[in-house]
């Protein structure tokens, strides 16, 4: 028994060290990334872009299934975009609340008799589609009920442009997030097959007209650890592995992709959630099989702002998800697992997603139950124990704090002295608590998944309107994971 | 009372102004002029004299006084007499005459802004709205604003970008027009419904309303195209260019601009 334990804390230490060197890594690529990025953005004229022909015309797909609570105020946000041109294709996924008929009236929108749609890629067939020529760039699809997935794939059937962008019905696009991605497109246009964009958390911003017009800290804590955890994930993260064209996932909230491409992969994969990073497997997988040159990018400056979760049960009903999700891209794409034909893909992401996400809680897990073994036969000394705390502390910390700087370095959304202290502080807090009941929701998830439990779980909307009464009626909706 | 005699005081009173500026060696240009017109259809004479005690007693120093060769108003000119200071002596001035000839009085505030020896014009408006101003117990309050806006030709501007509204504004303004601006579509469209302008200028990206849908509603509200619009954006697509102009835009200016171009293509679609 002491030797056992005595490996695995040797294992232990290993593992800690390489997972450490790892996040450092990927921090550095992630400066780099952002330094270019500063760089570039001083010498675009977005505005001036934005109207030039060389920009690709751009077809936003919004999936939405009961979000008549939010989904005029959106629609009426993404027709303002400083684009000059794209339309965007509302899905309605078979929503049993009034979804579809609050965009027919507020919209005066009539059935539109003269589109044909092509079944490029498979889906639930198409009820009808819904027009009006007043507002050109607004198309309505309505069919009956088939996932998140499934409604992607149907407005990719309809839509008529050569880029699509994916964004959830309850987010919002900040004006100029469609021309920055398309910079970032049109810097290598031959090349880029996805580009993923920066995700931000609303809750406690003020909203008007769509816009979000100040942006503060959430006043509740789930929402406000979770700004710090997307922060981190998608700045000290993200921006990294885009760096080495290693990017497994690009959120389901807002994503941009070539459409000849998705086309190619066969669209989205259904039934299960976890579309937004299969879909980015699918086509890392495609494009190396097939030997073409390829990157799948990230562009940190392009921002969307959706609301998170703000309780407990919607959040953990979330991770949980996100959990399942990930095992089963996993468990499905296992062949590429440690082959180097897959390059970057297969020999670094994939073992790290393995290793560190997927497997994580286990590693925790026995660490726990370890530690109690190292207690119980008296192999330790609690000063021993009080060094590796602190530098796991310490380390965690470094990285959080580094993603901090990151975003005052390159964005600057929080001006306020008082929010700065308030991300350190709550950066410090997060190790007490939130981090572990991540652990606990992933190894949920994971026993969901061997359940075969294969449902959405519980989400709730609340309109965008702060001031207007919390609506509390649990219904399950068709969102993808945000930073999964 | 007749137009002519009522351009007469106010050239009067233009040449009191000019005589100041000449005086000062032009720092006068610079300082504020009170002015308060004072009608007065009984005792006129008696009524002005005591306005003048009034206000010497009360600024401790001679006033400029201009009457009209009707014989029926009077213009007050207080140099370095703040707008404020003038409408609290033109209070005393109306319970004056109010004690005095109840009724049978007008008083409008005015001032002398920036420049205004240049400004002949000024002098003018003001005299003639005096003119047409009702007798009442009440301070009129007359805007150097109103005289250079009124009776132009109007230009509504839409665009959600502060720095290019104000400088546009500023240079609409200078070629004499009445300038409407609005920041977003909601705001373009009620502008518009109101006031009827003659030319709206407008971008196609703006907030809360889409440009082209922005279009069609004017072009619902206005059939006729009887006020013209200018699209004045940084799209240079084909495609949006002919739509366009399919929902009756009068022109078409994209960014980067020449504000000599586009103020020529306002000019010729107002002519």
């Amino acid at each position: 028994m002491r030797e056992l334990l005595l490996g695995y804390g040797t294992f232990a230490m290993y593992y800690v060290m390489a997972v450490t060197l790892i996040y450092f890594t990927i921090l550095f690529f992630s400066y780099k990334g952002v330094y270019s990025m500063i760089k570039g953005a001083v010498y675009s004229r977005f505005r001036s872009l934005s109207g030039s022909e060389s920009a690709p015309p751009v077809s936003l797909l919004v999936p939405a299934y009961n979000e008549e609570l939010t989904i005029i105020e959106n629609v009426k946000s993404l027709l303002t975009l400083n684009y000059h041109t794209y339309e965007v294709i509302v899905v309605n996924d078979g929503s049993k609340d009034r979804t579809l008929q609050v965009l027919i009236e507020a919209f005066q929108l009539v059935p539109k008799e003269d589109e044909t749609v092509r079944y490029a890629i498979e889906c639930t067939p198409i009820r009808q589609v819904y027009y009006n020529p007043a507002y050109p760039n607004l198309y309505v699809v309505d069919k009956p009920n088939g996932g998140k997935a499934d409604s992607l794939n149907a407005g990719i059937n309809l839509s008529h442009y050569p880029l699509i962008s994916s964004i959830d019905a309850d987010s919002l696009l900040e004006k100029d997030a469609l021309i920055r991605m398309a910079r970032v497109y049109m810097e290598n246009p031959a090349e880029t097959v996805a580009i993923g964009g920066n995700v931000r958390i609303a809750n406690g911003c003020s909203i008007r007209d769509g816009v979000v017009t100040d942006v503060r800290l959430p006043r509740k804590m789930w929402p406000m650890f979770q700004t710090l955890e997307y922060m981190k994930a998608f700045l000290g993260g993200r921006i990294g592995w885009s760096h080495i064209n290693g990017l497994i996932i690009v959120s389901g909230a807002f994503g941009m992709f070539r459409k000849s491409s998705v086309v190619e992969v066969g669209g989205y994969r259904d039934g299960y959630p976890g579309e937004d990073m299969n879909i980015i497997i699918k086509l890392h997988r495609h494009m190396l099989e097939n030997k073409l040159p390829y990157r799948v990018a990230y562009c940190p400056d392009a921002v969307c702002w959706t609301q998170a979760p703000d309780t407990y049960r919607i959040l953990s009903s979330q991770r949980k998800r996100w959990g399942r999700g990930n095992l089963k891209n996993m468990l499905e794409n296992r062949d590429m697992l440690l082959r180097p034909k897959y390059k970057v893909f297969g020999m670094l992401t994939m073992p790290y997603n393995v290793i560190f996400e997927t497997l994580n809680p286990y590693f925790k897990l026995t660490g726990l139950l370890a530690l109690i073994g190292y207690v119980a036969m008296d192999m330790t000394q609690w000063r021993v124990l009080l060094t590796f705390a602190l530098i796991n502390f310490l380390n965690g910390y470094v990285m959080a704090v580094g993603s901090l700087v990151l975003e005052e370095m390159a964005f600057r959304r929080y001006t306020r002295m008082k929010d700065l202290v308030k991300m350190t502080v709550f950066s410090a807090l997060m190790f007490l608590g939130y981090y572990q009941l991540g652990v606990l929701w992933r190894l949920q998830g994971h026993i969901e998944f061997l359940r075969k439990n294969n449902s959405w779980g519980v989400m709730t909307r609340q309109s965008w309107n702060q001031e207007a009464p919390a609506v509390n009626n649990p219904s399950t909706v068709t969102t993808g994971g945000k930073i999964a | 009372m007749s137009r002519t005699e009522a351009k007469r005081l106010n050239e009067l009173m233009y040449e009191k102004v000019v005589e100041r500026f000449w005086k000062s060696g032009g720092s006068a240009g610079r300082e504020a002029c009170g002015i308060l017109l004072v009608r007065c259809l009984k005792g006129f004479e008696e009524a002005a004299r005591e306005v003048r005690t009034l206000l010497e007693a009360e600024l401790k120093s001679p006033v400029e006084t201009v009457f009209d060769p009707d014989g029926k108003q009077a213009a007050y000119l207080l140099f370095g007499v703040a707008w404020s200071r003038t409408h609290y002596l033109a209070l005393l001035v109306k319970r004056a005459l109010a004690s005095r000839a109840p009724g049978e009085f007008a008083l409008m505030l005015a001032g002398a802004g920036e420049q205004s020896e240049r400004n002949p014009l000024v002098f003018e408006k003001m005299t003639e709205v005096f003119g047409q101003l009702p007798e009442a117990p009440e301070v009129a309050i007359f805007h150097e604003q109103d005289a250079q806006e009124g009776g132009s030709q109007s230009v509504l501007l839409v665009d959600g970008d502060e720095e290019m509204r104000r400088y546009l504004e500023l240079r609409f303004r200078k070629k004499g027009y009445r300038v409407l601006a609005a920041e977003d579509g909601k705001q373009g469209l009620d502008l518009f419904r109101k006031e009827k302008p003659d030319v709206v200028v407008t971008d196609l990206n703006l907030s809360g309303m889409d440009g082209f849908h922005l279009l069609t509603r004017l072009h619902s509200e206005d059939p006729d195209n009887r006020s013209k619009i200018v699209v004045f954006t940084d799209n240079r697509v084909e495609e949006a260019i002919s739509k366009c102009f399919k929902l009756g835009v009068a022109d078409y200016i994209t960014r980067p601009f020449s504000p000599v171009e586009l103020e020529a293509r306002i000019e010729r679609l107002l002519q």
